[in-house]
Parts: C-alpha cells; sequence; structure tokens
C-alpha cells in the first residue's frame, strides 16, 4: 500500500472503489484498527478520527472506540449472526453494552429500543421477528439485523464491507436505499467498500477509486458518473467503460492485462502497463496528484 | 499404448511426490509412518530378528520364569519363562494380519453395499440395506464382537469373523454419504446422459470419488480393529495360549500383577505403539487426501 | 416438519431398529454356534441331557417359530434360565444392571465435564504450553484402550501407592445403604451414610476413570477444535467489534455453537463406555451387568448373552435419542428443519 489518503466528512458518503485486492479491504481494517499487525505493518501516517490519531491508541482504546464510535456492517449478513441465539438477544445484547460496559442497560429498556431499530429498518413485525433464529429469517431481513445492530451503538462512522453483494439482486436495491436513507436522517458518516460502481452511484456523495494499494482518483460521485469523457484516471475510465450498456455495441471493452505484483510493482505508475495512454514519463515518475476543485487524480495526463 | 502407460506410471509418481511433501510436512504423521513401518518390519522378520524366536510357540522353561528385564530378556520373561520382547514381535504378525483380513473381508462389501444405498437414496433398497446398518450399529461395537466371538469356538480364526461380522457397517455409512452426496453432481448426470448404466457409473464415476475417505478410514481402522482383536483375546475369545497374541498376552500377564508387571505392561505398550502408529498415520492421510479434494 | 414430528419419528425408528436387533442376536444365538444345545452344555453333557434341552428350547422347530417364543416370552419379562446363575435372566438383568448403570453415569459424568473443561482451557489458551499439554495429553488418552488404563491403574494406584482399592463397590468393612436405586453412591448419599459414600467413590474411582480417559480425550478434542474454528467465525468477530464483555462471549456466543460438535459424539463415546466396561468391570471384579455378561459369554450361556445384548440395545438407542434431543435443543437449526445436519 502506498499513499492512500481518504478522508470522510461528517455526515459524508464515500465510497471506495476498486477490483479484488486493490487493498480497499486492508484499507477498511486499517481504518478499524483490526490489521493483523505482523504480517502486517503500517510504516506512516495518521488516522485521524473525531480528534484523535487512532495509531497512537493502545488496544484497549482502540476496541473502546470500536464499540463506541465506529460500527461495521459486514458483508455476508448469514454468517454474521450467531446461528444458535435468537436475533433479538444479539440485539439487545449489543444495545446494552453500547454505553457503560460497567453498567449496562437494563433489558426492558435495550428492548423497547431495539423494536424502535427494528422499525425504523424496516423489518415487519419487530415483535415476532426478534424472537427468531437467523436461519429462519431471509438475507434481506439479516442484513437489516444488522444494520440495526450498527445503528444502535451510536456511532458516528459506519464502515460497510460489500453492503449488498451478498443478496439478491432484487433485495440489493431496497438495502441499498434503506442505508441511504438511514444515514441521511441521522446524519452519520459511512464508508463503503466495493467493487460495484452501482453500488457508490446509489449511495455516496464522494467516490475514491483505489488500484494496486493506492488512491487513484478522488472525485464527487455525481462527477463520475456525468458523461464526461476524457476527465477520469484512465483506470476509472477503464472501469466506466466496462459497465454493460442496454444500447450500443454489447460486449464491453475491458481493461487489458492483469494487476501487478505488489512484491515487484511497476516503476513510475503502476497502472502504466495497463494504460493505453501511457506516456514515456509514466515509466519513469510515479505521478503526483493534480488538485481540482475537489477532483484530485494521480495521473501525467492532467499534470499542470 | 506405451507412451500411455508411460505417462500413467509418470503422473501417479508426481501426485506421489505431492502427496509425500505435504504428508512429510507433518512431524507425527512421519512418526506413525514409521511406527508403522517398524511394526510391520518386526512382524515379517520376527523369526530372524527375535532374539529367542523359539520361544513363540511351545517352550517351556520354568527355571527362567518371571525374569524381571535384563539384557538377556530385555523386556523380562512371563511364567513360562519365555522372553517378552520375542513374543511381542510374534503377537505384531498376529495382530497385522488381523487387521489386514478383517478389512480386506469388510471394506468390498461395505463399500459395495454403501454405493447402492447412496445412489437408489430413497428407494427401497436403500431403507433395507441402512436399517440392517442400524440394527448392526445400534449396539456397542465391543458388545457385538464379544456377542458373537462368545458362541463360536474362540480362536484367531473366529475372532476374525466376529469383528468383521460387525465392521461392515461402518463402511457402508460412509461410503453412503459420500454416494447420496454425489449422485446429483453435474458429473453423474453428465455420465447418464451419455448413455453410461448403473453399473459404470458407481464404480467409473462415483467410486473413485470414495477412494480417499475409505484409505483414510483404512488406515485408522487398522488400529483399532487390532485393539478389538486384543480386547476379544484379552477377555478370552480370541488368540489361546500358548499362541503369543498381544492381548492374550496382557490377561496371562494380568494374573501375576503386581510383582511381574513386566509381563502385562510390556505388551500393552505394544499395542499402545500400533494403535498410536496408525492413528497418527490415518490422521497424517486425512490432513493429505482431503486437503487435496478442495 | 417441526421437531415434535421428527422426535416421534425418531422414536418409531428406534422401535423398528430394537426388533432388528433382536432377530439379530436371536440369529447369532441360535444360526452361528452350529448346534446351540450342545455349545450351550458343553461337550461333555450326556445326549440325553442335550436332547431335552433341545426340546425345551424348542431347537427342533424351525427358526421363526423359536423367535416368536422367545420375543413372546420376553414381553412378558421372561427372558429364559441361565445356565450360570440358575435364575431367569431377567433376575439376573435387574440385580446387576444397577452397578453397571452407576458405572456409566459416574464415567459419562467425568468424560463430559473434564473433555468439555480441558478443550476449552486448550481453546483459549490456543498454541501455548498449556495447550500443548493437553493435546499430547488427549492423544495418548485416545490410543490407549480402556482395559490397558484400567490395568495401569490398578498397579499404580491399587498395589504400587496402595492409595485405592482394588475390587469391588464398598469394603467389607462399610455397612453398606439400603437398596433403593441400587446405585450405591445415590442409595448412601440419600440415607445420610456418608461413611458409605465416600467408600463408594473411592471404589468407583479408579475404573470409572479407566472408561472415561478415551472418550474425555476425545471431547477434549473436538471441543476444542470446534471453538477454535468457531473463534475464527464472522459473527465471532463481529460481536468482538460491538462491544459486548468478553465474559458474556464466552458463555454465551462461543460455548453454545462449539458444544454441538461434542455433544454429537457423545453417543458414540457412551457406546466405547458400555463396550469398554466388559472388560474393565471384569478387571476391577465389578459386580455389574457387563461382568456377568463377560461371564456368560465365556460360559456360551445363549440366554443370558441374549439378555444382556438386548439390554444394552435398549440402553444405548434411548441414549442416543437423549443425545439427539440436546443437540437439538443446542442447535436451533436442527430443530427447525427436523433434519440432522451431518
Amino acid at each position: 500500500m502506498d499513499g492512500v489518503a481518504i478522508a470522510v466528512a461528517e455526515g459524508e458518503k464515500v465510497g471506495i472503489v476498486g477490483e479484488t485486492g486493490c487493498g480497499k479491504s486492508i484499507t477498511m481494517k486499517a481504518m478499524m484498527g483490526i490489521l493483523p499487525i505482523p504480517p502486517a505493518r503500517i510504516a506512516q501516517g495518521q488516522i485521524q478520527f473525531n480528534g484523535r490519531d487512532l495509531l497512537t491508541l493502545t488496544k484497549k482504546e482502540m476496541r473502546e472506540v470500536r464499540r463506541r464510535e465506529m460500527s461495521f456492517i459486514p458483508q455476508d449478513p448469514s454468517a454474521s449472526l450467531n446461528p444458535v441465539l435468537r436475533v433479538g438477544t444479539q440485539l439487545i445484547d449489543v444495545i446494552r453494552y453500547s454505553g457503560n460496559i460497567q453498567k449496562p442497560l437494563s433489558k426492558r429498556e435495550a428492548r423497547r429500543r431495539a423494536i424502535n431499530i427494528l422499525r425504523e429498518v424496516g423489518l415487519p413485525d419487530p415483535q415476532r421477528n426478534m424472537r427468531s433464529y437467523p436461519i429462519q429469517l431471509s438475507g434481506g431481513m439479516q442484513q437489516r439485523i444488522l444494520i440495526s445492530m450498527a445503528l444502535a451503538t451510536g456511532a458516528i462512522l459506519l464502515i460497510a464491507d460489500e453492503p449488498s453483494t451478498a443478496l439478491d439482486v432484487t433485495i440489493q436495491d431496497q438495502i441499498l436505499r434503506l442505508m441511504r436513507e438511514l444515514v441521511e436522517r441521522r446524519g452519520v458518516s459511512i464508508v463503503i467498500i466495493t467493487h460495484n460502481l452501482g453500488v457508490v452511484r446509489e449511495l455516496t456523495d464522494r467516490t475514491y477509486v483505489m488500484y494496486a494499494g493506492q488512491v487513484v482518483e478522488n472525485v464527487k460521485t455525481k462527477q463520475l458518473f456525468a458523461e464526461q469523457i476524457g476527465s477520469m484516471h484512465p483506470y476509472t475510465q477503464g472501469l466506466l467503460d466496462s459497465i454493460p450498456r442496454m444500447t450500443g455495441e454489447g460486449v464491453t471493452a475491458g481493461i487489458r492485462g492483469m494487476i501487478p505484483d505488489y512484491a515487484d510493482p511497476p516503476s513510475g505508475c503502476r497502472f502504466r502497463p495497463r494504460c493505453d495512454r501511457a506516456m514515456p514519463i509514466c515509466e519513469t515518475r510515479p505521478p503526483a496528484f493534480h488538485v481540482e476543485e475537489g477532483h484530485n487524480i494521480a495521473c501525467h495526463l492532467y499534470e499542470g | 499404448m506405451k507412451t500411455r502407460l508411460y505417462s500413467a506410471i509418470l503422473g501417479s509418481w508426481e501426485t506421489f511426490r505431492r502427496g509425500w511433501y505435504k504428508f512429510s510436512r507433518n512431524r507425527l504423521s512421519v512418526v506413525g509412518l514409521f511406527a508403522v513401518f517398524l511394526v510391520a518390519f518386526l512382524a515379517i522378520f520376527a523369526p530372524y530378528v527375535a532374539p529367542h524366536a523359539e520361544h513363540a510357540g511351545r517352550y517351556v522353561c520354568f527355571a527362567d520364569k518371571h525374569q524381571p528385564p535384563s539384557w538377556k530378556y530385555l523386556f523380562g520373561t512371563d511364567v513360562c519363562g519365555r522372553d517378552i520382547l520375542s513374543r511381542i514381535f510374534f503377537g505384531f504378525r498376529f495382530s497385522l494380519m488381523m487387521g489386514v483380513v478383517v478389512l480386506a473381508l469388510v471394506v468390498p462389501p461395505g463399500v459395495i453395499l454403501g454405493l447402492i444405498a447412496g445412489y437408489f437414496k430413497g428407494m427401497w433398497i436403500d431403507t433395507v440395506i441402512m436399517r440392517v446398518t442400524d440394527v448392526f450399529l445400534s449396539i456397542p461395537p465391543l458388545v457385538l464382537a464379544l456377542a458373537i466371538a462368545s458362541v463360536l469356538k474362540p480362536n484367531l480364526f473366529n475372532s476374525m469373523v466376529a469383528i468383521s461380522l460387525m465392521w461392515w457397517p461402518w463402511y457402508c455409512r460412509l461410503i453412503y454419504g459420500v454416494t447420496s452426496s454425489l449422485r446429483n453432481e453435474s458429473f453423474v448426470l453428465a455420465a447418464k446422459v451419455t448413455g453410461a448404466g448403473t453399473f459404470r457409473i458407481l464404480f467409473r464415476e462415483i467410486l473413485p470419488n470414495c477412494i480417499s475417505p475409505i484409505f483414510t478410514k483404512m488406515s485408522l481402522d487398522m488400529g483399532w480393529v487390532i485393539l478389538l482383536g486384543a480386547a476379544l483375546s484379552f477377555v478370552g475369545l480370541g488368540i489361546q495360549p500358548p499362541q503369543p497374541g498381544l492381548g492374550t498376552m496382557i490377561a496371562d500377564g494380568a494374573k501375576y500383577m503386581p510383582g511381574n508387571w513386566w509381563s502385562s505392561i510390556f505388551p500393552a505398550f505394544a499395542i499402545m505403539l500400533v494403535v498410536l502408529g496408525f492413528n497418527l498415520l490415518g490422521d497424517g492421510l486425512r490432513d493429505v487426501l482431503s486437503a487435496e479434494e478442495v | 416438519m417441526s421437531f415434535a414430528t421428527y422426535l416421534v419419528r425418531r422414536l418409531m425408528h428406534s422401535i423398528l431398529v430394537l426388533f432388528g436387533l433382536s432377530i439379530l442376536v436371536f440369529l447369532i444365538a441360535r444360526v452361528l454356534p452350529g448346534d446351540p444345545a450342545r455349545v450351550a452344555l458343553g461337550p461333555r453333557a450326556p445326549e440325553e441331557t442335550v436332547q431335552r434341552w433341545r426340546e425345551w428350547m424348542h431347537l427342533d422347530k424351525p427358526l421363526y417359530i423359536q423367535y416368536y417364543y422367545w420375543l413372546a416370552n420376553a414381553l412378558h419379562g421372561d427372558l429364559g434360565i441361565s445356565l450360570y446363575s440358575r435364575q431367569n435372566v431377567a433376575i439376573d438383568i435387574k440385580t446387576y444392571f444397577p452397578a453397571t448403570a452407576e458405572l456409566a453415569l459416574f464415567a459419562g459424568l467425568i468424560m463430559t465435564v473434564f473433555g468439555v473443561s480441558f478443550g476449552a482451557i486448550s481453546a483459549r489458551y490456543s498454541n501455548t504450553w498449556v495447550d500443548n499439554v493437553v493435546r499430547m495429553g488427549s492423544y495418548v488418552g485416545v490410543v490407549t484402550p480402556a482395559f490397558i488404563f484400567g490395568i495401569l491403574f490398578l498397579l499404580l494406584f491399587g498395589y504400587v501407592l496402595r492409595i485405592l482399592p482394588t475390587t469391588g463397590r464398598l469394603d467389607y468393612s462399610t455397612t453398606a445403604p439400603p437398596i433403593i436405586t441400587g446405585m450405591v453412591t445415590i442409595d448412601s448419599l440419600v440415607t445420610g451414610n456418608f461413611a458409605a459414600f465416600l467408600d463408594a467413590l473411592k471404589h468407583l474411582l479408579m475404573p470409572a476413570a479407566a472408561l472415561a480417559l478415551g472418550p474425555m480425550s476425545q471431547e477434549a478434542r473436538i471441543t476444542r477444535a470446534s471453538m477454535s474454528d468457531n473463534l475464527k467465525k464472522d459473527y465471532m468477530l463481529l460481536v468482538g467489534a460491538q462491544g459486548i464483555p468478553e465474559r458474556l462471549i464466552n458463555f454465551k456466543y462461543l460455548l453454545k455453537p462449539s458444544l454441538i460438535p461434542t455433544v454429537s459424539i457423545l453417543g458414540l463415546d457412551f457406546a466405547a463406555l458400555l463396550g469398554n466396561a466388559f472388560l474393565v468391570e471384569l478387571i476391577f471384579g465389578w459386580p455389574g451387568l457387563s461382568r456377568y455378561g463377560i461371564q456368560t459369554m465365556l460360559l456360551s450361556d445363549l440366554n443370558a448373552i441374549t439378555g444382556v445384548v438386548m439390554m444394552l440395545g435398549i440402553v444405548f438407542t434411548l441414549a442416543n435419542i437423549l443425545v439427539d434431543i440436546v443437540v437439538a435443543y443446542l442447535d436451533p437449526r436442527i430443530r427447525l428443519t427436523g433434519e440432522r445436519l451431518q
């Protein structure tokens, strides 16, 4: 990983997009402080969150941060719920201990709050469904439960890992819209890790594009999807071109080549071997960010 | 024709080498293999490596009876003055023979029945075979073996018969599980579509997928079968004295405990060695074979 | 299908299987020996005695008629006369069963409680010396047969160290409690006879331990593996991030799913217990059903063998059903789909 700079403003919805292996999961884990330190190593940098640099915190303090200020929505809902306990129990436990561990909330109060949150996320008949076991619920319902767990802790930052990939296509849309509503209504920030540009378009204000361990572009989502050819990073452009269209020729172009070997990345720009618009300078010098009103691109084509 | 054979041999050699590499990474598995080889070696060459090979048969020398372990008799002597170490070597012969014979008798019918029951799952033949299996498995294994052995004349052969009669259901169940989960896989359907008969499907498509679990189970089972045989002999329903069965030796020696502890303890350790060896070997095989399936 | 349906089906299945078992045992006792009467009475009995025995046991009639007589009698509690005790086998079973039950229960308790505890400790301190010691120990436990443990214990604790008694259920000098359940420990506790209770425990210790060590090691291994596996699962990682206190995580979120494989093999382990009891009771002179079984087996006492095997079959089947119920309680996936997860 090299030179990953991501900023999330209060209430902002940010997407991190990239193909498998580009480093988005690692970035996410680093943010949450759950990167397994050997074998990983943080050589340089800081993670500023809510006024503190997370890298300076002890493991215990980091756990507290994770508990109260950050929340995680995992990818596969059926694997993320304990199969032998009722979902209500799991949610209530989260609510009870979301404040002070020494003095947990009373069961009754937690139960009341649980029912409210479940209503808010659109789970039908919360009282009855709380008594269900995960296996009795559909994927969409399970994901709603996980979302409520994430919201219940009162966190100000949600981190969602491929939030709809494990769901049926028909449910994906529902869940994504639900998430957008909730985030906007509660004013929390959310970071969405995904490889799916459709998710990004639906859900985010700002998109970071990652490739081979680096952030190569940082742009307002609206701008990303406006039909402007030529003002994107070649990789981003390639991704956009790869989206199948209803009209036109049918088979999409794709991006030729393969992701580089991380142990021995290409010199200069890491995308150079796959880039149709590479210039001699791309081989010798890594590109710097070119900043232009909320749109940063790391590409020699745009250096001015 | 020759090239096909050649490449087939080369292919298997490669597979073997790869498998061996994986297997040897786990030290315990290698220990197991070594233990098994040791036991096999001692068993096969017993007449040549045993210091007092003649003690394994009808031999009596009361002057030497109940000698504690010494340089002459490494594990001491028993009540008839026979060298325990040598008898243990010959005892290994019986143990290994029992394991091999029982498995040879048990695996083919068990596997075939399992294939049939699993493939025709839901039909009457499945129900019949599985019910019979259930009946055999409804009492603890040792009890059934003892019961069968007790109504036959007590000797080595009959104890093998007894164990064989109660061991086959395990293989039947194992193969039943594998077959019933495989029978709806695409490659089976493909074979059906191209007109393969049931026989062909069972033996050319499904059976090769069962080889790994069968071999794993067989190596683990060697230990357990030998143990069962020793238990039968211990009670008197298996190998009869003066033949040097390990279980028989333990029982004989037990009468003279605690004073002449060596006549029971060393044969006991010998059995533990055999069982441990096959256990470790079987575990190692399982790790290698099931990892490959992934 | 619901769980109640599943349970009923299970019971029906078990009854069918027990029926099948009775036929199997019957065949073993009547067909295998060749000449059951001769086998039962021995080679030296005069021919006319053997002939009378044959008639009395209906051995000259076709097999299914023999079976019918046997079954009809059995259902009335008459299991035939034992050559060994000269009584009805049913009475013998009633006499000797409690001792074996006591032994089996005690061993079962040791095996479950210690097995799970060691496994949990091993998982908690994974890859430390504690873990390695437990794993090594459990390997030894698994490969050593119960009767060898019995002999080793007898040698060590009974003769060398002389701290534990070597035979029987009570010392001669201790007053035995009245027979209520037939289990000395329970009877003495219930009647307040603590001296007898302690003495009975002392006698129980070695044979129960010999029986339990093997299955206990097995349970420890499976518990450890199960806990280690579950710790890596997504739901455990998530619950850690959600801030639930560690004590609650371990006892509620980790233990319940991890016990499922452990309890599932309890049935097989219990079978091992019942089987090995035959040898262990013999070694320790424990007057239980299994020792009775061995003694009658050595005499080819056909009625007794049949009775003992059937009795054990019933006990084992009930134990399996119980295990299934507990597993279903632990794992709602089974309860709700009514199927066994292989």
